[in-house]
This record gives C-alpha cells, sequence and structure tokens, in this order.
C-alpha cells in the first residue's frame, strides 16, 4: 500500500524561529500547532493551493464540512487513546469497537473531501482505493459482530452476601421499577430515573469475562483480524485540518471587528505592497477598532526606517507588516483591503528580549543577535524587522551600529523596517516613515504611519495639541480658569 | 389533582386576596380572638376569609361541608385529630430527606447510612398510605351530604381498595426491614460505551445460582431438588467497597428517593387537610359562639338581581365583646338593585361606624361560606372589597411626608387604580379632615366615578349636604339615631 499523502507540503529547508511569533504576538491568538504548520515557508503552488482551501472554507457549506471531519478525526483519535489507556479486558472489547468505529468514519471523510480543492484529491484518492474499501467492508463486518457480542453480555445480576455472585439476567425487574408500576397504577407520577454513566472496575470486568468466555474469544479472534492495519494513520490529518479551521476561525473573529482580509497577488519580483494592513494580534486584546496602515517596500525602496513617539503605533505597524507577511508565507489571507507580495525565503525579526543574560549585557547580546539574523538571511530574500535595536546603549554608538547594520542589509539587498527612536536616521539616505497623529479622526489619539516630513519636532507639536498642553491650548485653559 | 374542602377545584389562596387593613378596620381580627384563643389557627381562618370568593358554588360548597360538620361533631373531631398526625409524619418524612442530602453534601454517604434513609422512607410511605386508609375508614362512617367530603371519601377508596395499594404496603415492609446483614442483589445494565448506565436493588427471586464449591463438597442427608446447574462466577476477593459500595449507595438512594416522591404526592395530594381544617375548626367555634349567644344565625342566599335584603344583622364584634348580647342592636340592610350606593348619617356615637361594620363583616364572612349572625339574608356577591377608614395620621415614616388628607388621598387613589367592576366600598367618615365643602366635592366626584363603574359603595360621613347632591336613584340615604337606622 502506498504511503499516506500529506495535505500540508511545507519547505522543509527553511523553519521561522519561534520567537518570532512571540515577538509578533501571534502566539496570542493562535495555537502552538498551527504556529508550527506557519513556521514552514511554502512555495508558490502551495500558496495557490492553500488559498484555494481558504476561499472555499468562507462557504458555510464547505466549512461544515470541513468541522465534521475534524470532529470525526478527533472523536477517533480520543477513542484510540482511551483503548491504550484501557486496563480493564471487558473495557478494552468497548474501547477497540469504538476504535474500528473511528476508523472506519475517519477514512470515509477523508475519502469524501475531494470537492476542497487540489490539496485534498491525493488523500481523497488514497481513502477511496479499493484496497482501503475492502479494509473498511471487513471492519464493518467485525464491528457489527463486535457489537452484538457485546449486547450479549451487557446486563447482568450481582448477588452479595457471604459470597458474591455475577449471573446472567433472563427476565428481571428492578425494585425501582415494580414500585414504580405500582404508584403509576394509584395516579402518582414518578420521573424518570437519573442515568448513570459509571465505569466498571477491574473485579466485574473480570467476572464478565470468566462468565461469558465464549463470546469474549470470539470477539479476540475478530480483533486479530486487523492486526496489521496502522489505525493512527488518519490522525495525521489533524493538525493539518485545525490549521485551515484556525485560519478561518480568526477571519470570522478579524471580520466581526470589521477588519477585512484578502488573497495577495503572489509578486514576481520581491515586493511587499499592502493596503490597509492591519495587526490582527491586537484582537487578543479585544481591540474594538484596530487602525490599519498601507505598506509600500518594493525594489526601489525595500528597507526603511520608522521613528515616532511612544504610543504612536510603531511597533504595531511592524508587528502588521511581519504577521501578514508570516501569514501569506503559509498560504493563509492576510488582512488588508488588497495586497502583492512575494513569497521570501525567510523573515526574521529582532524585538527587544527580557534582560536575563547570564555573562553579557544587554547591547552585547543584541549585537550578536543582529549577527546572526544577517548572517542566516545572507544569500536570501529576506524581510528583516527590526524593533528598537541598539536602544540599550548611548545615542552615539547606538546610532552607530544601526548604521553598519542598515548598510549590511543595503548590501544584501534585503527588505525590512527598522523601528528606532534615534531620530539621526533622518540623516541618512534611507526612507523614513513616522508614526503622526490622525487629525481626521476626530481627534481620538490615533496615528497613522506616514512617509516623514523630515522635521523631528512635528510629532511633539502634534502630541502637545492633542493633550492641550501645547501654548495656545494652555493659554486658553489659563482663561477658563480664571473665568 | 390535589383536593381541597375550601373550593370544588384546587384552593389557590391569593386570587383576589383583600387588603389585611379591611380585617382590621372590620374589627375581624379582635371578634375572632373571642372566639378562637389560638393565634394560629385565628390567622390562618382570617387568611381564608380574606382570600375572597365570589362564585355561589364554591361558597355554597363550604357551606355544605360546614353543615356536615355541624351535623356530626365526631367526624371533625377525628379527621381533625387524624390531619394533625398526618402532618407530623410529613414533617418527619422531610427530615428524612435532609438527613440524605446531608450525606450527600458531607460525603458521609454509605450504603449503611442508605439503607437506614431507605427503611425511614419506606416506613414513612407505609404510614402515609394507611392514613390514607384511616381517612376513608372515618368518612365511610357518616351519612354525607356536602360533595367535597363525598369526594375525599371517593378519593381515600380509590386508593385503598386497589390492588396495588397492598403491593405499594408490602414493598414498603419489606424495605421498612432491609437488613445490613441480609443478601444485597442488584441488576446492571451496561450502555454501548460498556459503562454501567442502570443499577437497581432487584428481589432475590431472580438470582439463580450453583455454587459448584459446594456441589463437590456436596452430600447431604436429605434428597434436594435436581440442580439444573446456573451459570454463574464468583466475584474475587468479595468486593466491600470502591465501586459496588458507591453503586449500592447509588441504588439504595434511588429507591428511597422513589418512595420519598410517592410519599411527597401523598401529603401533597391530602396534607391540605391539616391547614383546611383549621378553617372548619374556627368556624365551628364561631357559630357555636354565636349560638350561645343565643343570636339568630343564617347561611345567606344569593340574589339574581343584585339587590341586597338582611334582616336584623347584629355586629359580630360587638356581640363578642359584650358580656350581654341582648344590648346591641340589630339593624336591617337593604340595597335596591337600582342604587349604586348608600349613604349614612348620624351625630356623633348614634353607631355609624358599628352599621358600617357589620355589614363589611357580614359579607366578608358570607362570601368565605360562613353563616351570619341575623335574622335572614339574600346578599349580592362582589368581586372585590376595599375599605377606607379615617385613622390618625401615620408616623412619620421614609418616603411619607404626606398629611392625614394626603394619606387618604393616596389610599383612594390606589384603590381607583386597582377596583374593577363589581365591586363593594366602605368609606368611613373619609375627608374629613379638610374643609367641608371641599371634602364633600371630592367625595362626590369620586362616588361618581365608583358608580359610573358599577362599583357599588357605603358612605358613613358627617358631610350631610352630600344627599343633596345625589339625585334619588343615586344613592340611598340612610340616617342613623341611638344605634337604630330609621
Amino acid at each position: 500500500m502506498k504511503s499516506t499523502p500529506k495535505l500540508l507540503n511545507n519547505n522543509d529547508t527553511v523553519l521561522l524561529k519561534r520567537e518570532l511569533f512571540s515577538d509578533l504576538q501571534l502566539d496570542r491568538v493562535i495555537s502552538e500547532q498551527t504556529i508550527s504548520v506557519l513556521q514552514k515557508p511554502c512555495t508558490r503552488n502551495e500558496i495557490r493551493r492553500r488559498n484555494e482551501v481558504f476561499e472555499l472554507l468562507e462557504d458555510g457549506e464547505y466549512l461544515e464540512q470541513m468541522q465534521n471531519m475534524l470532529a470525526v478525526l478527533s472523536a477517533a483519535e480520543r477513542s484510540f487513546y482511551l483503548l491504550r489507556d484501557e486496563k480493564n479486558s471487558l473495557d478494552r472489547y468497548y474501547r477497540y469497537r469504538e476504535v474500528l468505529e473511528g476508523y472506519i468514519g475517519s477514512c470515509e471523510s477523508l475519502a469524501s473531501m475531494s470537492a476542497l480543492g487540489g490539496i485534498f484529491a491525493d488523500v481523497s484518492n488514497y481513502f477511496s482505493s479499493e484496497q482501503m474499501l475492502s479494509i473498511l467492508a471487513d471492519m464493518k463486518e467485525a464491528s457489527k459482530r463486535i457489537k452484538s457480542l457485546l449486547r450479549r453480555l451487557h446486563i447482568g445480576l450481582l448477588s452479595f452476601s457471604d459470597k458474591s455472585w455475577l449471573t446472567p439476567d433472563y427476565d428481571s425487574v428492578s425494585e425501582y421499577d415494580r414500585i414504580a408500576q405500582c404508584a403509576k397504577a394509584l395516579g402518582f407520577t414518578v420521573s424518570d430515573r437519573k442515568k448513570q454513566n459509571i465505569k466498571i472496575d477491574f473485579l466485574l470486568s473480570d467476572a464478565i469475562c470468566r462468565l461469558y468466555a465464549d463470546e469474549i474469544s470470539e470477539i479476540e479472534a475478530e480483533i486479530s483480524k486487523f492486526a496489521d492495519v496502522d489505525l493512527c494513520e488518519p490522525f495525521a490529518y489533524i493538525p493539518e485540518i485545525k490549521f485551515f479551521l484556525e485560519i478561518n476561525s480568526l477571519i470570522k473573529k478579524a471580520n466581526d471587528t470589521c477588519v477585512p482580509h484578502c488573497y495577495p497577488r503572489i509578486a514576481q519580483v520581491p515586493r511587499y505592497v499592502a493596503k490597509e494592513l492591519y495587526d490582527i494580534s491586537l484582537l487578543a486584546k479585544n481591540c474594538k477598532t484596530i487602525v490599519p496602515n498601507d505598506s509600500d517596500f518594493t525594489e526601489n525602496e525595500p528597507f526603511c526606517f520608522l521613528v515616532g513617539a511612544n504610543g504612536g503605533g510603531k511597533t504595531t505597524y511592524i508587528r502588521a507588516l511581519g504577521v501578514n507577511l508570516v501569514l501569506f508565507l503559509s498560504g493563509c489571507p492576510v488582512f488588508a483591503s488588497d495586497a502583492e507580495i512575494y513569497p521570501f525565503d525567510i523573515v526574521c525579526a529582532h524585538f527587544p528580549m527580557d534582560e536575563r543574560f547570564d555573562n553579557i549585557g544587554r547591547l552585547d547580546e543584541e549585537v550578536n543577535r543582529t549577527e546572526v539574523m544577517l548572517k542566516t538571511a545572507q544569500n536570501k530574500t529576506a524581510f528583516l524587522l527590526f524593533n528598537e535595536t541598539f536602544s540599550g546603549t548611548d545615542d552615539k554608538r547606538g546610532f552607530a551600529l544601526l548604521k553598519n547594520c542598515a548598510e549590511q542589509i543595503r548590501e544584501n539587498k534585503h527588505f525590512g523596517l527598522y523601528v528606532t527612536h534615534f531620530y539621526d536616521v533622518m540623516s541618512l539616505d534611507y526612507p523614513v516613515l513616522s508614526a503622526e497623529v490622525d487629525f481626521d479622526d476626530e481627534n481620538k489619539r490615533t496615528f497613522r504611519i506616514v512617509r516623514s516630513k523630515g522635521s523631528a519636532s512635528s510629532y511633539a507639536m502634534d502630541i502637545l495639541k492633542k493633550y492641550r498642553i501645547d501654548r495656545d491650548s494652555l493659554s486658553v485653559r489659563r482663561n477658563e480658569y480664571g473665568n | 389533582m390535589a383536593i381541597s374542602l375550601l373550593s370544588p377545584t384546587q384552593f389557590e389562596p391569593g386570587t383576589e386576596m383583600v387588603n389585611e387593613k379591611i380585617v382590621y378596620h372590620l374589627s375581624l381580627d379582635r371578634s375572632f380572638s373571642y372566639i378562637c384563643a389560638d393565634v394560629k389557627k385565628r390567622e390562618r381562618f382570617l387568611s381564608v376569609v380574606s382570600a375572597l370568593i365570589n362564585d355561589r358554588e364554591e361558597i355554597i360548597y363550604r357551606q355544605d361541608i360546614l353543615k356536615d360538620f355541624e351535623k356530626h361533631p365526631a367526624l371533625f373531631e377525628q379527621l381533625s385529630s387524624l390531619s394533625v398526625r398526618f402532618e407530623e409524619l410529613r414533617l418527619s418524612q422531610k427530615n428524612a430527606g435532609k438527613g440524605e442530602f446531608r450525606l450527600k453534601v458531607t460525603g458521609t454517604a454509605s450504603s449503611a447510612a442508605s439503607k437506614n434513609i431507605l427503611q425511614v422512607q419506606a416506613l414513612c410511605l407505609k404510614r402515609a398510605l394507611l392514613f390514607i386508609e384511616s381517612y376513608g375508614e372515618i368518612l365511610e362512617k357518616y351519612d354525607l351530604r356536602s360533595s367535597g367530603l363525598t369526594n375525599l371519601y371517593k378519593a381515600c377508596r380509590e386508593i385503598y381498595e386497589s390492588h396495588e395499594f397492598s403491593n405499594l404496603i408490602a414493598f414498603c415492609s419489606k424495605y421498612e426491614n432491609f437488613s445490613e446483614n441480609g443478601t444485597w442483589n442488584f441488576r446492571f445494565v451496561l450502555s454501548d460505551e460498556g459503562h454501567i448506565k442502570e443499577y437497581d436493588l432487584i428481589d432475590h427471586k431472580y438470582i439463580h445460582v450453583t455454587d459448584r464449591e459446594l456441589k463437590k463438597k456436596g452430600f447431604s442427608l436429605f434428597r434436594k431438588e435436581e440442580d439444573p446447574g446456573y451459570p454463574c462466577e464468583r466475584i474475587y476477593p468479595p468486593p466491600r467497597d470502591g465501586l459496588f459500595e458507591s453503586l449500592a449507595i447509588s441504588a439504595i438512594s434511588g429507591l428511597s428517593a422513589l418512595l420519598g416522591s410517592i410519599a411527597e404526592q401523598i401529603f401533597l395530594k391530602f396534607g391540605f387537610l391539616f391547614r383546611e381544617l383549621v378553617f372548619y375548626d374556627v368556624a365551628l367555634k364561631y357559630i357555636n359562639a354565636l349560638s350561645q349567644k343565643k343570636v339568630p344565625i343564617c347561611y345567606p342566599g344569593f340574589s339574581e338581581d343584585q339587590n341586597i335584603t338582611v334582616r336584623k344583622l347584629y355586629d359580630l364584634y360587638l356581640l363578642m365583646s359584650k358580656e350581654d348580647p341582648s344590648s346591641v342592636v340589630p339593624n336591617d340592610f337593604v340595597i335596591e338593585q337600582a342604587t349604586d350606593g348608600l349613604l349614612v348619617f348620624g351625630d356623633n356615637g348614634n353607631g355609624k361606624t358599628v352599621y358600617l361594620r357589620s355589614i363589611g363583616t357580614m359579607q366578608l364572612l358570607a362570601q368565605a361560606g360562613l353563616p351570619i349572625p341575623c335574622e335572614s339574608a339574600e346578599i349580592t356577591l362582589f368581586s372585590q372589597i376595599a375599605t377606607q377608614f379615617s385613622e390618625a395620621e401615620k408616623d412619620f415614616f421614609e418616603d411619607n411626608d404626606a398629611g392625614r388628607f394626603e394619606q387618604e388621598v393616596r389610599e383612594l387613589a390606589a384603590m381607583v387604580d386597582t377596583l374593577k367592576e363589581g365591586a363593594l366600598v366602605f368609606l368611613n367618615e373619609t375627608f374629613q379632615s379638610t374643609a367641608y365643602e371641599e371634602g364633600a366635592d371630592g367625595l362626590y366626584h369620586l362616588l361618581k366615578y365608583f358608580s359610573s363603574l358599577n362599583i357599588r359603595w357605603i358612605l358613613v360621613s358627617h358631610l350631610r349636604h352630600l344627599k343633596d347632591a345625589f339625585g334619588p336613584n343615586e344613592a340611598k340615604v340612610t340616617h342613623i339615631e341611638k344605634y337604630k337606622i330609621e
């Protein structure tokens, strides 16, 4: 039999660092299992194949189909682990039947997924092959037989006195039912008994197996028929299906907050151009409104600096860039109104870390990390993100290190963004973005990332005005106070 | 369905409760304090009186039961005594339920403790069932005329003459003596997942065991019946705790709950007797007190045309409070169909309020199914009864910054909000604290409003020129002098 086909064909040569997802705070909105998928960027073709699935899932019918499939697979997996941990013989037979049913259900479900794009075609074909259908038919027969054998022993009588006995039940009526019958005949109402769900113990299991020795050996014979079948096979698809469903649910969550999404055009030359790009990691904070920003990284201006006041949304912007790029590289939609992105080979980020370095200081650690990052990106089409790198030293030294880093980036033709509070970057020959107050937004404290006007003082004035502590505002306040 | 001695259907107090103030205004609480010293009984009785009924069938239903009890005093005594013991049993059964709840909550449940509770529940149910039989046996002895008591007898007989009644008693006897050391037998049912979904006690007759160990040793002096060799297996080691203990607790508790629930239904169905017989107890005492005072007693009839004619009506409070009842002056109370209201004038101390009170008391007691102290009575039934008696100013309390007049206005406004067609209103010296003309004018419009809604009214007042405001057919005007209506 052929080996099981995969749903997701990742590029195994590149593995994005796990820290990247923490820096981008994606791990707050996405599970670890899905992050492990996002860590592996994929090829143009794979991006298209996955895009196709996500687009189909936006149709409720396909989504329901996939959710059902996940439910079937998860239930089957649960049964399998219950069987593995089961100690009592009788319970094992019940669990084994559940595992057979789970396997049959899983295979049939996977076989029926051909409508969900090319990605599912191989899987569907594999699980609907003649060989597989023959196994499933035998399994159905065996499961039915085991069920009927187990039904023979599902009622019993126990008698406890000086000796404890188990006997079969022929025609007993419980005392509860006999009394209830009398009560009903006299016009009283009797409520239904609460159903129990109690696991049997070893003693009872052992006694039942001894009492029904013939049935048990028949069950054993049925089980032995499938000793060579790998019953775990379908479970490999669970994380892959979860990936699609989780991203789909992220889309829905974003839609609820009026955040749009799109399937970017795959650029032929390196670029990262997007309109209204959102940082959806803010969904984890239950933000009611997320301010979007555009991105415009092309071969002409592949790298730029971002400066601005604290709280001006610089980190949000860098995260928006990183999050959406990572999503794009894994074939997911991006949270923007329109985008054209090149499938970069690698994405690296340098965000401040907690200061817990044993032998070296913060600056040394940052220098080391930057070197490793640039080395990793060498000879690749990389997108690099720097957030306040080299801020842990004096302005002069920090700026020198920043300048050196920027030169290496330019030399290697990398793409990227460098967020910094060193306003001297305006004197360098690089494009500079800045976070400025958006006065169109009813004077709420929102910022937009715009191409810098080249004057550092403008940010300060905006913020002073906004909080009414600029000269004019303070003058007005004085008058108000006097009155 | 639960039976009731207060109503042919199920008695539900609170359908149209008269304001407790009415009981106070009409001095019913004081009157009955002379009749029944037991405060609880008196309160229960007055609460039934306050739950106004205006259904003629329902009133006759009560009257007939009361007449049966008047005729057979021993019947009432026996039923009453039995109902007290039945109530005691109900309380002890309730405590047994609490015991089980405590075991569950404190996690101290054991099969032995559950068995004890099962025994108590079985005993309670058995006694409750036997009470039904006793009620029936008592009622069977008397020639009953009332449909209420006859229905009660039928309901009891229907239960205890059934074959299932004996079966249920037999089950109770069995579990009353359920022994910890005897054989405990259970039936289990496994679900499709192989878990226990049912676990119940069963009778030992269903257990067929062939002990192969005994067979090996087997020798007997006596010839035994041939053992067909039943399939069975021993459980090793003998399970005394763990799963089997918790399952035993669950099965025994389930059975206890079943017995408890049947007993509760019996208490619910027959527990009313204890409460409702209190009404008849006080009613009988009331009849007895009137008889001792040698006052005429009359079960009122009901007029078809809204005429009210009561001859020689006595004021109950005066009758009860005075040593010599002969000094109490009876008065007639007559209102024709066309008359909307009655204006009662008279000088202070001439008995205006007593007259109003006697009418109010009469109306309430009559609508409760009780006889009234008068020579004859044909009355009309009212859907609501309300009173507004001039009172002292209320003590200051929060949200009450109103003066006496405003307080009265508030009360009348509340009345206007709640009273509907078919009500009867008693007004005693309303608006006496305001200017004469203003009070009269205010009252006039209020009374006219009542009349327009077909709400009948009786006003005792010193505002004499009100009589000129009303036309001849709008209100009947009466004067009272030296306690006598003129």
